[in-house]
């Protein structure tokens, strides 16, 4: 079966490797094109800065008529983020576009670190948190990132990721 | 882009299948600006066209293209142009792909397809698989038929032809695209 990949697939890969958002990696796993293996650092605005991380994104055989499919893989005190690293944001969803790329859609995610929205939460035990005491849910999320995303950080410098971090504060190991 | 096609109601332009597909997919309107799309616009659609135009060039993009990492394994792939035949004044002849009308005569498939059809094809993959419309589709080089992926019955027959071969024959048009 010669099933070749979308041409318009080959280009956003070429493009994601030629050209990396910074703060974000993004690489096609050898064996499938269509799955990604991809890496977030958290913004320095964030409760979440000092951490890395790790998600999968997968592009659906409809892809770019369906959105991708992403999902965190390290644990993540986030009100949109559930246990299962499932992502509540709306391009994912009912506002997906084929104008939007893997790229817009990383870029979206990164976003939503620095601008958690407990108003339309998928965890909603961390938004009641989030809402009731703010301060205090910062705190949690802020131990869980040196907890959990720090690992990945140094597993990405180990494995020499070609991870673009935010000029400024590389992270102390 | 093959064939333009603007969303009537903002002007924002695409590829007609592109669009088609969109509106075949329920995205919720134009890609762009989520204004409406008038489905009438993909009911016997008409355009002026060249039914045997090339392959646009791409999108103009300001990244810098890097090749694609080494594969392990030499990937062999015959240049399509000179599989296609040379003539003698040295001019490539080039070889179309046609699916048959609904009710008679041939479309020909939107230049991008043709080009990954006739890849598969000169490479003898006994099937190649193209996404039209957003939909997955089988071309079969066996049986010269094409089916949806997900569909098997309603399948049409294809061919390929040489251009005075596709003088000879009832072309309506390009992808569904009426030629005026």
């Amino acid at each position: 079966m010669a099933s070749s990949l979308p041409r318009r697939i080959l280009k956003e890969t070429q493009r994601l490797a030629a050209d990396p958002v910074p703060g974000i990696s993004a690489n096609a796993d050898e064996s499938n094109a269509r799955y990604f293996h991809v890496m977030i650092a958290g913004p320095e605005d964030s409760p979440f800065a000092g951490g890395v991380f790790k998600l999968e994104l997968f592009l659906p055989e409809e892809y770019p008529m369906a959105a991708p499919k992403v999902r965190f893989m390290t644990k993540i005190y986030h009100p949109n983020i559930d246990k299962l690293g499932r992502i509540c944001l709306d391009i994912l969803k009912d506002k997906w576009s084929p104008a939007l790329q893997i790229r817009t859609v990383l870029l979206s995610i990164q976003a939503l670190l620095s601008a958690p929205n407990p108003e339309d939460p998928l965890a909603t035990d961390v938004a009641e948190q989030w809402k009731a005491n703010e301060a205090e849910a910062i705190k949690t999320a802020k131990q869980w990132t040196l907890a959990y995303a720090r690992k990945s950080l140094k597993k990405a410098l180990l494995h020499q990721h070609c991870l673009v971090l935010a000029p400024t504060k590389i992270i102390e190991t | 882009m093959v064939l333009p096609t603007s969303v009537p109601s903002c002007g924002h332009k695409f590829c007609f299948i592109c669009l088609k597909g969109v509106n075949m997919a329920n995205l919720g309107g134009c890609p762009i600006c989520r204004g409406p799309i008038d489905a009438s616009i993909f009911k016997k659609p008409s355009q002026n066209l060249d039914l045997k135009m090339t392959m646009p060039n791409s999108p103009v993009s300001s990244a810098r293209v890097v090749p694609v990492a080494d594969e392990d394994v030499e990937d062999v792939k015959p240049d399509v142009s000179t599989l296609n035949g040379t003539t003698s004044n040295g001019t490539v002849k080039k070889n179309f792909w046609l699916y048959e009308g609904r009710n008679s005569g041939w479309w020909r498939f939107d230049p991008r397809i043709e080009k990954d059809i006739e890849e598969a094809f000169v490479n003898q993959m006994p099937l190649a698989e193209v996404i039209v419309c957003g939909l997955p589709y089988i071309i079969d080089f066996s049986q010269m038929k094409q089916y949806p992926k997900n569909d098997r019955n309603t399948c049409r027959a294809i061919r390929r032809v040489d251009s005075s071969e596709f003088d000879t024959l009832n072309v309506k048009g390009l992808a569904g695209v009426l030629a005026k």
